[in-house]
């Protein structure tokens, strides 16, 4: 058996016209490919977007409403928050602040005209309320530190803004919020009593 | 049986190729045009006897340098260039193929009607048919096969050389290319079936 087979060339037109193709193409091409990363950039990198997501999903959470899906982030945070607070002192600004994200909340809900929300962020509030009350009523009950006396001071403060805040909003208020809001009202009262 | 190499270009060593692809992958464009000069005829004539014609051979040809243009700043030199761009060339015959759906298997070649034009196995088989009898016989081969022919009796490769391109061990290559000799024996029809 002969073992040739017969060699194609290529039609000078052809290899011309692809030639000029390519040059033409290349300088977009031909860009050398950046030097690879060092391994050890690898879990900065992914630490740096961990964060980045977690403070975009914060961001979004804290101008989240009560029955939107980012809620559950904000509470969860919260509830973290409590968790890791050691001192009478640092639970009372914890729950203090968390009293204050629902007002705000709850004025959103009434400025937007959603009265679900507003019920439900009514509730939320006077659980908050409540639970800053039986946290400062301790601490007045009971032995204090300059830090407690400080912590007290400041929930008192936010009680009165609270009950100011409440009582504007009680006569605007949808039916379904009141209860809860007279509620709130109360643990306010609760917490500026001597 | 051995493949002559009488008209075969001088081989290129890869020490050649390595100064011009260096310089391409820094993104010298008349570099990129030398390699092209030196494997156009090359690829070409891998890709030739496994597409139907010579536009189809031409259009893959585009497509494999195009391809090869804009890997090459990925290219590692750790392969030869030369097999770089016979594994780009045989990836777009293959996604051609899938487009088209013309690849037959052996199988089916063997099958195909033109199969029953049996010819005496011992006759020379190279020599007495045309480009395009063996092109379209070459076809019907495995894609592996096809490979395997066009490198040993078109580019004169040896076994060795075919095996470190298609990644199979010598013996692997032989066993291919015997079958791919036994399926050619039987699919190219010879001068006197020819009439």
């Amino acid at each position: 058996m002969s073992e040739r087979l017969p060699r194609p060339v290529v039609r000078s037109e052809f290899r011309v016209h692809l030639r000029e193709e390519l040059l033409r193409e290349a300088p977009s091409a031909l860009v050398p490919a950046a030097a690879p990363r060092s391994a050890w950039w690898r879990p900065l990198a992914a630490a740096c977007a961990a964060v980045l997501v977690l403070v975009a999903a914060d961001m979004a959470a804290a101008q989240s409403l009560p029955g939107e899906p980012p809620f559950a982030i904000k509470s969860t945070a919260e509830e973290v928050r409590l968790l890791v607070a050691t001192t009478r002192a640092t639970r009372i600004d914890v729950l203090g602040e968390r009293a204050e994200r629902r007002l705000g909340e709850l004025r959103r809900a009434a400025a937007q005209q959603r009265p679900a929300v507003a019920a439900e962020s009514s509730l939320l509030l006077a659980d908050a309320l409540d639970r800053l009350a039986v946290e400062v009523l301790r601490a007045k009950q009971g032995d204090r530190t300059s830090e407690d006396d400080q912590a007290v001071r400041k929930a008192e403060r936010i009680a009165e803004q609270h009950a100011s805040a409440i009582d504007a909003l009680l006569p605007i208020a949808p039916a379904a919020a009141k209860a809860a809001l007279e509620r709130a009202a109360e643990q306010a009262r609760k917490i500026r009593a001597p | 049986m051995s493949a002559p190499n009488d008209r075969r270009e001088r081989p290129v060593s890869p020490d050649e190729d390595a100064p011009l692809v260096a310089r391409a992958k820094a993104g010298e464009a008349a570099a990129f045009g030398l390699l092209y000069d030196r494997y156009v005829e090359t690829v070409y004539r891998y890709v030739f006897y496994r597409v139907r014609d010579t536009a189809e051979a031409e259009d893959v040809t585009s497509d494999v340098f195009m391809r090869a243009l804009r890997a090459m700043p990925r290219y590692a030199p750790r392969q030869p260039f030369l097999a770089w761009l016979y594994r780009i060339a045989r990836n777009a015959i293959i996604d051609r193929a899938r487009r088209q759906r013309t690849q037959v298997s052996f199988e089916d070649a063997l099958r195909h009607p033109d199969a029953d034009r049996v010819v005496d196995p011992d006759a020379t088989l190279f020599r007495e048919v045309d480009a395009q009898t063996l092109r379209q016989a070459i076809r019907r081969l495995t894609p592996l096969q096809q490979e395997v022919v066009v490198l040993r009796y078109v580019e004169g490769l040896d076994t060795r050389s075919i095996g470190r391109i298609i990644g199979k061990r010598e013996g692997t290559v032989r066993g291919i290319e015997f079958r791919a000799l036994g399926a050619l024996r039987q699919l190219v029809p010879s001068r006197e079936a020819l009439g």
